[in-house]
């Protein structure tokens, strides 16, 4: 009983101080993410506009194939909005930029998982 | 001995001696030469008006016993004329002429009673003016008759005429004749009477040579002539009777008249003679080379007899006609260059020659037999014209030939054997010219053959018949428009082949044939072909065709000389059975009867123009386990071909219909029948209609109507071809179907996927293995072909289904519309109802190329039992596995979409989705989960496992399902859910507890794989999502985004 009651207080001692913490809130010039990104064989193309396109070589796709999405970078909030050929969904991925310069975009979604890309021509 | 015959005795003796004393006086004292030389020389300047020579003239008795006769020892004539060879006109060593000595003695005058020359030596002349070196007699003035010669002989009695050893040479320039006779024995007895001469002639040469214009008539022959002839002086004609002459040993008895017109030149005979049996080729030998020539390569030989006449004018420009009555017997003839060597060659001809006028130049083979090595011909054989270049033949021949030999007629280049017999009559009509050149078409040919083991082979062809009567015309006499051939072939059995696979074979045979001349220029050949035969079967290297009591009737007409004229052609058959054979395909088809026509424009000649008219009672087809069974087939079409249309699919302009009845299709495999009680297809150049088409699976029932239009828009690329039809059915069975066709198509080598191209459609959402795998996957075998979507086309598929049976469950009212439009294949709100659920399909299919594929549905299910749609649609359970744990209705919608590889594997980086359920009084199923779940988070132990609400929203990208925060109440705990499913299913939730008797708000991660599951106590990541006073900005964003999602799926679902 003396061990779990234990547990409990710890447990909500962490949760306590863990909501009392607040994520720092970054900015990046939206105009650096335009152009073309690459990440293996993973392509991203930023257009002006707020419009995009992505393609994956490894699956036998290319520029001309890619699939369009909608983007937006508020602060450090990335959204991409790939748009559906079917009924015209869209398909909402919401990331966060952790690095954003001429030739280099790092960013990583709410689980945790990074992505790193970098330009060219 | 009697004294009195002694004295007479030696009395005769006195007397004999007293008159060989006189004679003696008479020839060596009175008579001498000295005094008779001077008298005959005074003679000869009588009678002769050219000089002469002789040693002397003498008297004699002795070697002319019993009369006296003047001898003159080498008498020469002397007579040049120019032009003439020699200037001497007669050379004889003697010449001993009987003379009346009573009339020598009394009057001084020489009376010759005969005359005997020997070894003359006579040349004579004629030049070109008409002079002779001959006409030496003086003409008698004085007396009344023109003739000098008449008056010479008035005191001339030649009764007896001898030459010996005579060489005599003719030349006549005017008439260009000459003539030489050589080593001439000649007598003749001659008296002249009242204007008339009649002589016994007897003459034997063992060399006469004459020529005429050139031609040799004789050539050194031996000729021995001995007649009667009677000379007329008025009228210049010579007559003979039974005159017997020969010519190289060939005897002929010669009677009739010669005349001579001294005026014209001209010479009238008209002879006949009789000739006994000789060897032809001793009578050819004796042809002048002029006409010989004409039998260059020609062998001919055999016993002949023959009788003729000759009769006619010989002058310069006219020769008497010849005829000529022949029988001969075992001859024979060859020629070079014809195969055929003709023996035994028995019969008889009349032979006419016309050398006026060639045309009238025959040979009439009255009756003739012949046999060719082992054939037999015997019947009639007219040659006429035989003295022109082109002769004509006329043939009535019964024959019995032995085709094999025949076969060496027939140039190599035709590549044609043939072999057995044939025999029958055979009529021919033909020229010499069109028979070397085989021009048929010239020739007249009426055959009637009986043929036994008749083999006949051309090139690959072979034809074999047992006993086939032919009968052919050349010209077809039937039928003027096929004028060249009619042919009628009649077989019990015959059988042709084609190489080593094509073959054909016929009982009860009947063919006939009506051929045009095909050669022909500037014309349209007709053929007109009736085949008739009890049975029929032909065949090639796996094929096999049987028809019984088949006839056909083929006309066609082709200009084989104008390439662009358009073939006419009709064909009507009519058989009462057609069993067909092709590897493992069997075809039976009762009573096809049909029309083909194959015609061009009347008007406008570029338009081809086919007619088809198909009935046919039952249909069976047998393949491998299939069978196929059809009534009633009709096929009834008009299809115009236009030749100036550039683009090959506007050439055809069909119009017609298709029509069967009470089919049926039974397949290995599928475990019922597809019924098919009526099908009827109709045509035209712009559209193709169904106008009825019923199927029945089982107790499932199809009906389809419709049509395609737009064709030719479409054709030149300037519209989409467009399709709209309707799929009607009370009741589809899908769950039968399924259970019919289980297997289906599926073999048991691993051959399938390599066989079957194109590959159907993939499901509406292939989902990958939960397993991880590299993708796309490489594929060890060769991949199929992928199904692409034909541009260019817009066909609606209006479908209304009743009742969808599926097994378990059921369908009703199924609606909506499939459609392929232009390189796109959809299927529009497709709407059913369940027992579990409505529905809403709609799924698009596209392929803008082969290793790129897109396929994206929009799935709709309202009302629905979260467990039968999992049943349903098991991969729901891959994208959402928590569904799996609640039991109750809700509604689910599904938006998703991806490209796939040619093998239809899903390309991982492109797929994308979207999805919402939304379910109220729901059961968590799983007594595990929950349990797990209520132990951490101390339930009631009473609570059951409901939970009040369910709304959720979340996307599918890549291989990542994030499901976004939605709110579970249950028990007396809200919470809040989120996270993110991988389809590798591992996941990562987040669960804030933002209600429960705890006085904080409590969060827990659930991580990790089913199998390996980490439950983590942590911050309330959504304390505040549904108090929108204290809601952060990204909560906000979230609900936005679920809202979002919800409204954009729920605004396609049609009420």
């Amino acid at each position: 009983m003396k061990t779990k009651t234990c547990k409990f207080t710890f447990f909500a001692f962490i949760v306590f101080f863990m909501a009392s913490c607040l994520p720092e809130t970054n900015t990046f010039d939206a105009s650096l993410l335009i152009g073309k990104w690459k990440s293996g064989t993973l392509y991203y193309r930023y257009d002006t506009g707020g419009t995009g396109a992505t393609w994956d070589t490894a699956d036998d796709v290319t520029e001309t194939e890619a699939q369009k999405f909608n983007w937006t970078l508020e602060q450090s909030s990335l959204t991409h909005i790939y748009i559906m050929e079917t009924g015209g969904y869209g398909v909402p991925k919401i990331y966060k930029v952790t690095e954003l310069t001429a030739t280099v975009l790092k960013y990583e979604d709410e689980f945790g998982k990074s992505f790193s890309f970098s330009k060219f021509n | 001995m009697n004294k009195s015959i002694k004295i007479v005795l030696i009395s005769i003796v006195v007397l004999l001696i007293a008159i060989i004393l006189t004679i003696s006086v008479f020839l060596w004292i009175i008579f001498t030469p000295a005094k008779l030389t001077p008298i005959a020389n005074k003679y000869m300047q009588e009678y002769l008006t050219c000089d002469f020579r002789s040693a002397e003239t003498e008297l004699t008795f002795f070697s002319t016993f019993p009369g006296f006769g003047i001898k003159i020892k080498n008498l020469c004539l002397i007579n040049p004329v120019k032009g003439a060879g020699s200037d001497t006109l007669l050379i004889v060593n003697k010449v001993v002429a009987g003379i009346d000595i009573k009339t020598l003695w009394k009057y001084n005058e020489l009376k010759i009673n005969y005359v005997m020359l020997d070894s003359p030596q006579l040349n004579a002349f004629v030049d070109a003016s008409g002079k002779s070196n001959y006409d030496i007699l003086k003409t008698d003035t004085t007396s009344n008759d023109s003739s000098g010669f008449y008056k010479s002989f008035s005191k001339i009695d030649l009764s007896d005429m001898i030459f010996r050893n005579a060489n005599i040479s003719y030349v006549d320039s005017a008439s260009n004749i000459f003539l030489k006779i050589k080593g001439l024995n000649f007598r003749s007895g001659m008296s002249v009477k009242n204007g008339i001469l009649n002589s016994k002639l007897r003459a034997i040469s063992g060399d006469v040579s004459l020529r005429v214009d050139n031609t040799d008539y004789f050539k050194n022959v031996a000729i021995q002539f001995e007649t009667p002839i009677t000379y007329r002086f008025s009228t210049n004609t010579f007559s003979f009777k039974n005159s017997e002459l020969k010519l190289n040993g060939l005897s002929a008895v010669i009677s009739g008249e010669v005349v001579y017109h001294s005026t014209t030149g001209e010479i009238l005979t008209q002879l006949s003679f009789i000739a006994g049996e000789f060897m032809l080729k001793s009578l050819l030998d004796l042809l002048p080379a002029e006409y010989s020539s004409m039998m260059d390569g020609i062998k001919i030989d055999g016993k002949i007899a023959m009788k003729g006449t000759v009769s006619g004018i010989y002058s310069d420009n006219s020769m008497p006609v010849f005829k000529f009555i022949l029988n001969f017997n075992s001859g024979r003839a060859e020629y070079v260059g014809f195969p055929l060597q003709i023996n035994d060659l028995n019969g008889n001809a009349v032979v006419d020659l016309d050398f006026n006028n060639t045309d009238n130049s025959k040979i009439n083979f009255g009756q003739i037999s012949a046999t060719a090595f082992s054939s037999v011909f015997n019947g009639k054989i007219l040659i006429d014209k035989i003295l022109s270049e082109n002769m004509d033949f006329d043939f009535d021949m019964k024959l019995k030939l032995c085709l094999s030999e025949i076969e060496k007629l027939i140039p190599e280049s035709y590549k044609m054997k043939l072999n057995g017999w044939a025999d029958g009559q055979f009529k021919a009509f033909f020229t010499y010219n069109d028979f070397m050149n085989m021009k048929l078409q010239n020739m007249k040919i009426d055959a009637a053959l009986n043929a036994d083991h008749l083999l006949i082979s051309y090139d690959t062809i072979e034809v074999n018949a047992d006993h086939p009567k032919l009968n052919f015309h050349i010209p077809d006499h039937s039928n003027k428009k096929y004028n060249f051939m009619n042919a009628e072939l009649i077989s019990d059995y015959m059988h042709i082949q084609q190489g080593t696979d094509t073959r054909i074979s016929l009982n009860k045979a009947l063919i006939k044939a009506d051929v045009p001349d095909v050669l022909s220029v500037n014309k349209s050949n007709t053929f007109n072909i009736d085949i008739a035969a009890e049975n029929l079967s032909g065949g090639q290297t796996g094929v096999k065709v049987l028809l019984n009591d088949a006839k056909a009737s083929i006309k066609t007409s082709v200009n084989y000389t104008d390439s662009m004229t358009i073939p006419y052609l009709f064909c009507d058959f009519n058989t009462s059975k057609i069993i067909a054979h092709q590897d493992s395909m069997d075809i039976i088809i009762q009573q096809p009867v049909g029309k083909l026509k194959m015609t061009t424009d009347d008007i406008r000649s570029s338009l081809r123009i086919f007619d088809i008219d198909y009935v046919s009672q039952a249909l069976t087809l047998n393949r491998a386990g299939q069978r196929v069974f059809a009534n009633d087939v009709v096929f009834k079409s008009n299809i115009t071909q236009n030749l100036n249309e550039k683009i090959a699919m506007l050439q055809w302009i069909p119009s017609g219909y298709f029509s069967m009845k009470q089919a049926k299709i039974k397949t290995e495999g599928l475990k019922a029948d597809i019924r098919i009680p009526e099908l009827q297809l109709d045509f035209n150049k712009d559209s193709f209609v169904v106008s009825n088409a019923k199927l029945l699976v089982d107790n499932s029932d199809f009906e389809l109507k419709g049509k395609v239009w737009n064709f030719t828009k479409y054709l030149k690329n300037e519209d989409l071809m467009k399709g709209d039809f309707t799929l009607t059915s009370k009741t589809t069975d899908v769950h039968r179907i399924m259970e019919l066709t289980s297997g289906f198509g599926v073999s048991d080598s691993t051959s399938a996927l390599v066989n079957h191209t194109p590959s159907p459609l993939p499901s509406p959402l292939p989902l990958p293995s939960p397993s991880p795998s590299p993708s796309p996957s490489p594929s060890p075998s060769p991949s199929p072909s992928p199904y692409i979507v034909p541009l260019h086309l817009d066909i609606n598929l209006h479908t209304k289904i009743d009742s969808v049976l599926l097994g378990f469950d059921y369908a009703k009212n199924v609606l909506g519309d499939i459609y392929i439009r232009d390189g796109i294949l959809a299927c529009e709100n497709l709407r059913f109802t369940t027992p579990a659920a409505r529905m809403q399909l709609s799924a698009l299919y596209k392929s803008p190329r082969k290793n790129h594929l897109f396929m994206g549905l929009d799935f709709h299910i309202m009302d629905m039992e979260v467990a039968e749609l999992l049943k349903m649609i098991p991969d729901v359970d891959t994208i959402m596995p928590m569904l799996r744990s609640f039991g109750g209705k809700g509604e689910f919608h599904i938006a998703a979409e991806t490209y796939l590889d040619s093998a239809y594997n899903i390309k991982k980086s492109t797929l994308r989705g979207v999805s919402s359920i939304k379910g109220e009084n729901l059961v968590l199923m799983d007594g595990q989960t929950f349990s797990e779940i209520a132990k951490k988070l101390r339930f009631n132990k009473k609570t059951e496992n409901k939970v009040d609400s369910l709304s959720a929203e979340f996307t599918i990208f890549k291989n990542e399902v994030d499901i976004y925060p939605f709110l579970i109440v249950m028990d007396k705990y809200k919470a809040v859910v989120a996270g993110r499913h991988n389809l590798d299913m591992s996941f990562d939730y987040h669960i804030s507890v933002v209600d429960s008797p705890l006085p904080f708000r409590l969060g827990v991660d659930v991580k990790g794989t089913l199998d390996k599951m980490k439950i983590l106590p942590v911050k309330c990541r959504y304390a505040n999502l549904y108090r929108p006073t204290q809601r952060r900005e990204i909560d906000t964003k979230q609900l936005e985004i679920r809202k979002m999602i919800r409204d954009a799926l729920t605004r396609n679902v049609v009420q």
